[in-house]
């Protein structure tokens, strides 16, 4: 992937998780940060697991 | 950004697969959130409502109804009372209201059924969820009736429906950006094996497709680089070959114009000297015609119109011609050859002539490349084979070679010195003529120690005597 790319994906990544944060930010007293942080570890939680399967397997 | 890529087609592909799953799902969510919230609001309505009935159906009317009016006013709820001829004797509401109750609904509460509908207030357009239900002691004595404003609920359905879409929208974003990852990584294999692919057909030989994984791609990849190797070795021996067969057939004819021009301009100078020059002249004729026959032999072969001419042969009377052949010339370089044939040899279903081209190509080869020790051929009766090997204890072929020699011109020894003789076509010829007879042959060989020829044939005299078809 070219660097045009990464800049890509990371700004649809970006707009993804603001989106999310903001929606949860109106429904509950939470901070916005707060929210951010909260989403990005739901988002990084799977990709963690999935990403340590997948090595997991490419290792086997 | 063109459309017409691997890339964006998986990216399409996948992101149309998320909002075919997503957008039924949303509206799902949708239906159930809103249905929830107002079939809860149905039920507190009709609760409520049945309970402010029966408190006043169990207490005297004019004496419950100040209580209840109360109870609407503290509760900001707007309660109604009709009596039985549907006159309305309580109201909690403001005058802006108008209310108007269908006689059909009336009949309805007068029979004992309550009433409920979602009513649209004429003067201002604001919905609401009207619950009637009688009002019954002994006798149907009224109804009460009671308004649940809708606007706040349907405020709320809308204001966390957009929160849903600001949170769906950021889910699309997410999935948006992870599929592009995902189609990226996908399709860069790919993608890199089209541009090699490209460069290749352009010529360039030398094209590499880096093999990054071990999956069908993988080996997609190992497959472009070892048909670019076969490709190059093709091409290379396409070249050797043009550069062979003009060295090759070049030689003869420089013999035969050299010396033919010796003897024109006699330029000899004894009787002794011409016949050495005419014995020279009919050496490199009879060179050059068994090469000329070689290489249109084996085009033939590979063009598949080579017919071989089959009948049972005797394998020991073969064995013997070959016998008396090869011992002269063993003799003459100080070797020693033995013939061994299995006793207990079938007869062979081959073309004789060329049966005996096959093994005096391997022999002839055998003799060239040994200078001691011995040539051994063999005919050995397998259970379902028959084997024929031809061994020696000559110079042997270097390893990386060996995968080589059957291809035509093919020299172990580059130098294309006239020591050795031969044509180059020997072995190609050897493995074409073994496969026409449905055999196949391999070779073992050690530099300085010798090289085994191993020719296996099937047994098709077993099969003669099974009454199988030949």
């Amino acid at each position: 992937m070219k660097w045009i790319d990464w800049v890509i994906v990371s700004l649809l990544l970006l707009i993804g998780l603001v989106c999310l944060s903001m929606s949860l930010t109106l429904t509950t007293d939470e901070n916005f940060i707060i929210s951010l942080l909260k989403i990005c570890l739901w988002v990084g939680i799977p990709s963690l697991m999935i990403g340590l399967i997948f090595l997991m397997f490419k290792r086997k | 950004m063109r459309l017409n890529r691997i890339d964006v087609k998986l990216g399409l592909t996948m992101i149309t697969v998320f909002l075919l799953v997503f957008a039924p799902f949303v509206y799902v969510i949708d239906q159930v959130f809103c249905n929830y919230y107002y079939n809860k609001a149905k039920e507190e309505a009709r609760q409520l409502t049945s309970n402010y009935a029966q408190m006043i159906a169990n207490n005297q009317m004019l004496m419950s109804t100040p209580m209840v009016e109360m109870a609407g006013n503290i509760t900001q709820k707007i309660i109604f009372l009709l009596d039985k001829d549907g006159d309305m004797i309580m109201f909690t509401g403001t005058d802006d209201l108008e209310i108007n109750i269908k006689e059909f609904d009336l009949q309805n509460l007068f029979e004992g059924r309550p009433v409920f509908y979602e009513y649209v207030e004429p003067l201002t357009d604001n919905p609401y969820l009207l619950y009637g239900h009688p009002i019954n002691a002994d006798q149907f004595k009224g109804s009460l009736f009671m308004l649940f404003p809708l606007n706040d609920m349907y405020d709320s359905m809308s204001k966390v429906r957009q929160l849903f879409l600001l949170a769906g929208v950021g889910g699309f974003f997410l999935a948006l950006g992870f599929t592009f990852i995902a189609s990226r990584k996908l399709s860069s294999p790919l993608l890199e094996m089209q541009a090699a692919t490209k460069k290749i057909a352009k010529g360039d030989l030398n094209t590499k497709v880096i093999v990054r994984s071990k999956d069908e791609i993988g080996s997609l990849a190992v497959g472009i680089n070892n048909l670019t190797q076969e490709l190059k070795r093709h091409h290379d021996t396409r070249s050797e070959f043009f550069a062979s067969i003009s060295h090759e057939l070049k030689t003869p004819v420089s013999y035969l114009m050299g010396y033919s021009e010796v003897l024109k301009e006699k330029l000899y100078q004894t009787e002794e000297e011409k016949e050495q020059y005419l014995s020279i002249l009919e050496h490199e004729a009879t060179r050059l015609n068994s090469l000329i026959s070689e290489l249109f032999d084996l085009s033939k072969m590979e063009e598949g119109k080579f017919e071989i001419k089959k009948e049972w042969i005797d394998l020991t009377e073969l064995a013997d011609n070959l016998d008396m052949k090869y011992l002269l010339k063993a003799k003459e370089k100080g070797l020693s050859f033995i013939f061994k044939v299995d006793e207990n040899i079938s007869l062979f279903y081959g073309d004789g002539k060329r049966i005996e081209q096959i093994l005096t190509n391997l022999l002839d080869n055998a003799f060239r490349h040994t200078t001691n020790g011995q040539v051994t051929c063999e005919f050995k009766q397998g259970e379902n084979q028959v084997f024929v090997i031809v061994k020696d204890t000559g110079t042997g072929i270097p390893a990386d070679e060996v995968p080589f020699i059957f291809e035509r011109f093919y020299r172990v020894e580059k130098s294309r010195s006239r020591e050795f003789g031969g044509t180059g076509l020997g072995l190609a010829i050897v493995k074409m003529l073994v496969k026409l007879h449905g055999g196949t042959i391999e070779v073992t060989s050690k530099e300085n120690e010798g090289t085994q020829f191993t020719l296996s044939f099937p047994n098709e005299f077993l099969k003669k005597e099974r009454g199988e078809q030949i």
